[in-house]
């Protein structure tokens, strides 16, 4: 086994353990319903909610016939998606170029805050992205059917990468015309796999709830409540310094990257144009991407790769908190009595609260019940007036919750 | 060009979550829900005018879930509407919700042997449910929440291509359907 290999391997073990020394924590009402899809797939009951995300739930039933703890199985799915990642990226780079650049682009990911967001998440997006450059892999090894298996079993994962798929395969199809009619069948038939399963366990209501959740989307629930973020303070910021060496990439054009600068630019498109500023998550594929870029960059310049590696750990290290901001404030509220009103994680708040837990997005019910009965806030907005309590997240792209302690009510 | 508009504009829908932080948990829009938010954000500001021209606007919608779930709940919110009873008003409206409920459980029951849209009804129901909840007490709650989950169950399941299926069971979902009706019709 070579040096570069043994780094690998040794740091991706390293990386496990730093992960599983965290306990499983929902993220938020999503990672909750994809937890309880693996018990009961059931998309009307948000179970998880649409488009249902097979892969995950196939996979996170098949860990918890052994774990028998669907919290703990999709943390460990989610979290293997994570913690293999940079070794994926390791061997799809070892191909395109050398162990060299590969190395740099797995020091970089495994360093990476985006990374940690992933794995400990619990949600769709390690697993998909994983597969999705499994599949990359397999193609540059020319394995074309199996190159289009993995590509639905990642696309089933994570759907709203399909800007990926698209092009992706229009790639294929005008600059690996050799390799298209394999992947795309293979791509196919497993699609319908998955599709078949989807319609004999869900059946028609799946139409129904798809119609419902879309039309809720765009009329109802998505109108209520508008962030402060944007897709420009995303990016322009320290933890993403680094990717001021991005202005090199047209310098150093390299022609077996072709493939990684279209996903890049249109990921980049439809990220500015298509996807919430609200979750920094969205950024990640490019982040993995740019690192690939940045690897092929600093080839030749190891000191500037480990300076950036040291950046980031320096950046990992500074978040605190092993739960979720949800789940500490499901600790803080110690209480039986009085009632809590939030418009984040919902559900978690009722599975561990009962029922005193009232959605705030119902805002002129929810200010009735501020005025007249004792309850506690839940908000990611910074509250005015210094009574309230901060509860940070366990990395970049977990928002910060703050908890409005109730005041006595005057008669 | 159109095709391509609308295409993009399902895709953008579909596989995204542009539009920004939002609450899974809004059981849609719905009469009911928008009505009692609307009344409420006019009491809430003391305007009662305001309060009955929005009671006025949805008046229709109230007599139907009085004449066929909840007797009384028209002439209860009405009259608290006119005495300006802040706390009669929220639990009328909170009553409306009942109303809501028993509606779905009904719409359920009779549609037993049609899986589909029984299972609707129910996932409709127990949506409501969430946003009654938190005016119940504990014990209320706790029995209105398992009789739901009964009737979830007593719809039965069409399995796997029919492996695992199981049927309906009708008694069931009736004897925990006179349970919700006892709860709810007696807030």
């Amino acid at each position: 086994m070579s040096n570069t290999k043994v780094l690998v391997l040794l740091s991706s073990i390293a990386y496990a353990f730093v992960i599983f020394y965290y306990p499983a924590s929902y993220y938020n009402d999503d990672s909750l319903f994809l937890a309880n899809g693996i018990l009961n797939f059931s998309v009307i009951d948000f179970s998880p909610h649409f488009p249902g995300y097979p892969t995950i739930v196939i996979l996170g039933k098949f860990i918890n016939f052994f774990v028998d703890d669907s919290k703990y199985s999709l943390f460990i799915l989610s979290a293997s998606g994570g913690i293999l990642l940079p070794a994926m990226l390791y061997f799809y780079v070892k191909e395109l170029k050398d162990e060299r650049v590969a190395s740099f682009v797995f020091l970089l990911t495994i360093s990476s805050t985006y990374l940690m967001n992933i794995s400990l998440s619990m949600l769709s997006e390690s697993v998909g992205i994983f597969f999705f450059f499994l599949a990359l892999y397999s193609l540059e090894i020319k394995k074309y059917k199996l190159s289009g298996i993995i590509l639905a079993v990642a696309f089933f994962a994570r759907p709203s990468y399909f800007i990926l798929y698209v092009v992706g395969l229009l790639y294929l199809m005008l600059f690996k015309k050799e390799s298209i009619k394999e992947v795309l069948i293979s791509f196919l038939l497993s699609s319908l796999v998955f599709l078949a399963f989807i319609f004999a366990t869900q059946g028609m209501l799946y139409i129904y709830e798809a119609k419902r959740f879309i039309l809720g989307h765009f009329k109802t629930w998505g109108t209520g409540q508008n962030t402060q973020l944007s897709w420009f303070s995303n990016i322009f910021r320290l933890e993403n310094l680094a990717f001021a060496f991005l202005i090199l990439v047209p310098i150093k054009f390299e022609k077996n990257l072709t493939l990684i600068y279209i996903l890049f630019i249109s990921y980049f498109v439809w990220l500015l144009s298509a996807q919430n500023p609200d979750n920094i998550r969205h950024i990640i594929p490019l982040v993995l991407f740019a690192n690939i870029f940045l690897g092929y960059i600093f080839a030749k310049h190891v000191v500037t790769i480990v300076l950036i590696f040291c950046f980031n750990i320096y950046i990992v290290q500074s978040y605190q908190a092993k739960l979720s901001p949800i789940d500490q404030i499901v600790k803080t509220i110690t209480d039986k009595e009085t009632k809590v009103l939030s418009n984040r994680s919902i559900e978690i708040l009722r599975e561990s609260l009962d029922n005193r837990v009232f959605d705030n997005y119902y805002i002129h019910s929810s200010k009735y019940y501020k005025k007249n009965s004792m309850t506690y806030l839940i908000t990611t907005d910074k509250p005015k007036d210094d009574n309230y309590k901060e509860f940070y997240g366990r990395f970049l792209g977990e928002h910060t919750f703050y908890l409005i302690k109730p005041l006595p009510k005057s008669k | 060009m159109k095709l391509i508009y609308k295409l993009t504009l399902l895709l953008s829908l579909t596989f995204s979550s542009y539009l920004s932080a939002y609450s899974y948990a809004a059981a849609g829009k719905e009469l009911t829900i928008d009505a009692k938010e609307l009344i409420l954000k006019h009491i809430n500001e003391d305007n009662f005018k305001s309060a009955d021209k929005s009671f006025e606007k949805y008046k229709e919608n109230y007599k139907y879930l009085n004449d066929n779930f909840i007797d009384g709940l028209y002439d209860r919110l009405n009259i608290a509407l006119e005495n300006k009873d802040k706390k009669e008003i929220i639990r009328s409206l909170e009553l409306s919700i009942a109303a809501e409920i028993l509606r779905r459980i009904d719409g359920g029951h009779k549609n037993i042997e049609n899986f589909n849209v029984a299972k609707v009804m129910l996932a409709k129901a127990n949506k409501f449910y969430k946003l009654l909840s938190v005016s119940l007490d504990k014990d209320t709650d706790k029995k209105l929440k398992s009789a739901i989950k009964a009737c979830m169950i007593a719809i039965g399941n069409p399995g796997l291509f029919g492996v695992g299926a199981k049927k309906a069971d009708k008694q069931l979902y009736i004897t925990n359907e006179k349970v919700i009706k006892e709860i709810l019709q007696s807030l």
